[in-house]
């Protein structure tokens, strides 16, 4: 249970600076289509800037997606074992993707910017994916000891 | 005034009688949708026009539309669409819609990005995330910096606007100023130079209602830096310029009703600074818009299911109505 609760919280940290990671840059590449210059030092200060920002909305955002995601992907491989590194890495792709698909449903805008394009709302699924990853590779050590 | 329920109520002088103005089309009403501003026009003494500014269409395709028609009572009657902002959108927030005449008999108003599109206020061809410059008749004018449609939508006065909510014209020094809502962060107030970029997104105070940075940049060459922001925001709402008589104090100073501080800022321009005073704080309401009336009084709209018209008045006229009152 130790083992399970820190593989999840390793997960949701993981897939927080990942997805926070990808909110940054797809901003910063929304400015420089627009024509505007953004340097290699202004680039890193916005990746420290959102990645320590966006705690209190973005980060229990994530932590409830991947609650809500990882559980289904655990009652799949329990019974499918073979399954279980593609079985943590959908649930938490489709968990972040599903989170910016409700959001926009439910408030008609949408509440991270980046995911207005295919490849923002895509990314946030990688960052997903990424803290699925983790869970697996975490929480499957136990067996493996 | 405009309320939420899209109607338009016409107030008498005393504040005691509001009748709802009829002939109006139907505007748009969702989130922030419905009437914004209503503006007279220079010449209404004789020609009893008004102009109204509403959202127009539906939630799949909705945009600010200015209409303009005469008032005859509580009806209004010869309406005519003059302008409506395109492309059109699908999202009910971020119209702007304050609207002022300029001495020339040309008509400015503000546009919103629709929030969805914050990128389009920096293309100078969309008429999103602008301030537009039109003549009465919803014509362009030939000076517009853009006229000749080369580099941009000849109706757009300046660009790089996210939602501005306040215009108010000085005729004394002949500026424009605007203010706009920034994201979490980042309202500011404007003083409006034709052709000119004040930035938005790409260039802001504020950042990202997720608290991610909307754009590292706070400056940029070539974008209008504000005269003063407000970080954190305080919801800018109704811009007035006082020139009455009643208050000398105030003369030349701008009024800014807040949404979310709930009170009114007094501005003051002091060389190439701005001072900010605070008042009101009393009222203790969400205020609208803020106005001077043609008798020197300051006007404030309050924001509610109970909306207010409240009229400020010198302490020596209150006294004295106060005094009238207790005779009576």
């Amino acid at each position: 249970m130790t083992r399970t609760l820190g593989s999840y919280i390793a997960a949701v940290i993981v897939a927080y600076c990942f997805g926070a990671l990808f909110i940054s840059q797809g901003n910063i590449a929304a400015v420089t289509g627009l024509g505007f210059d953004v340097t290699m030092s202004q680039r890193l200060g916005a990746i420290v800037h959102d990645v320590s920002g966006m705690t209190d909305i973005y980060l229990p955002l994530v932590a409830v997606s991947l609650l809500l995601g990882l559980p289904v992907a655990f009652a799949v491989v329990r019974k499918n074992p073979h399954l279980r590194m593609i079985g943590y890495v959908s649930a938490g792709f489709v968990a972040l993707l599903a989170m910016h698909v409700i959001m926009k449903a439910v408030l008609g805008l949408s509440g991270i910017a980046s995911t207005r394009t295919l490849w923002g709302l895509l990314a946030q699924g990688v960052a997903g994916g990424i803290g699925g990853y983790l869970f697996c590779r975490l929480s499957g050590q136990s067996k493996a000891d | 005034m405009a309320l939420r329920s899209g109607q338009v109520q016409r107030l008498d002088a005393t504040g005691q009688s509001a009748r709802t103005l009829e002939g109006l089309p139907e505007s748009y009403v969702l989130s922030q949708g419905g009437y914004f501003d209503i503006t007279l026009d220079p010449k209404f003494a004789t020609n009893q026009r008004i102009y109204l500014s509403l959202a127009h269409g539906t939630p799949e395709a909705n945009g600010t539309r200015i209409v303009r028609g005469t008032l005859n009572g509580s009806r209004v009657e010869n309406l005519t669409p003059i302008f409506t902002v395109s492309p059109l959108k699908d999202t009910p927030v971020h119209y702007g819609g304050k609207m002022q005449f300029l001495p020339d008999g040309t008509l400015a108003m503000t546009t919103g990005d629709g929030f969805e599109y914050r990128e389009a206020a920096q293309d100078t061809f969309n008429l999103m995330g602008k301030v537009i410059r039109i003549n009465s008749d919803g014509s362009i004018p030939m000076d517009n910096p853009f006229a000749d449609g080369g580099q941009g939508h000849p109706a757009v006065w300046s660009y790089g606007h996210r939602n501005p909510q306040g215009l108010v014209f000085d005729p004394d020094t002949g500026e424009l100023y605007s203010h706009e809502h920034g994201a979490k962060g980042g309202d500011e107030l404007n003083r409006i130079i034709p052709g000119a970029n004040y930035g938005w997104p790409a260039v802001t105070k504020g950042v990202n209602y997720s608290g991610a940075y909307i754009s590292p940049l706070r400056t940029a060459p070539g974008v209008e830096e504000p005269l003063i922001f407000w970080d954190p925001s305080i919801g800018a709402s109704g811009l007035a310029l006082y020139q009455g008589d009643a208050f000398p104090q105030w003369q030349g100073a701008l009024f800014v009703g807040t949404l979310v501080d709930s009170d009114v800022r007094k501005l003051t321009f002091v060389g190439d600074s701005v001072s900010e005073e605070i008042l009101f704080t009393e009222i203790g309401e969400r205020i609208r818009d803020v106005r001077v009336g043609p008798d020197g009084m300051l006007y404030i709209l309050t924001d509610s299911d109970q909306g207010r018209v409240i009229r400020v008045v010198p302490d020596d006229l209150s006294n004295a109505a106060a005094s009238s009152d207790q005779e009576n």
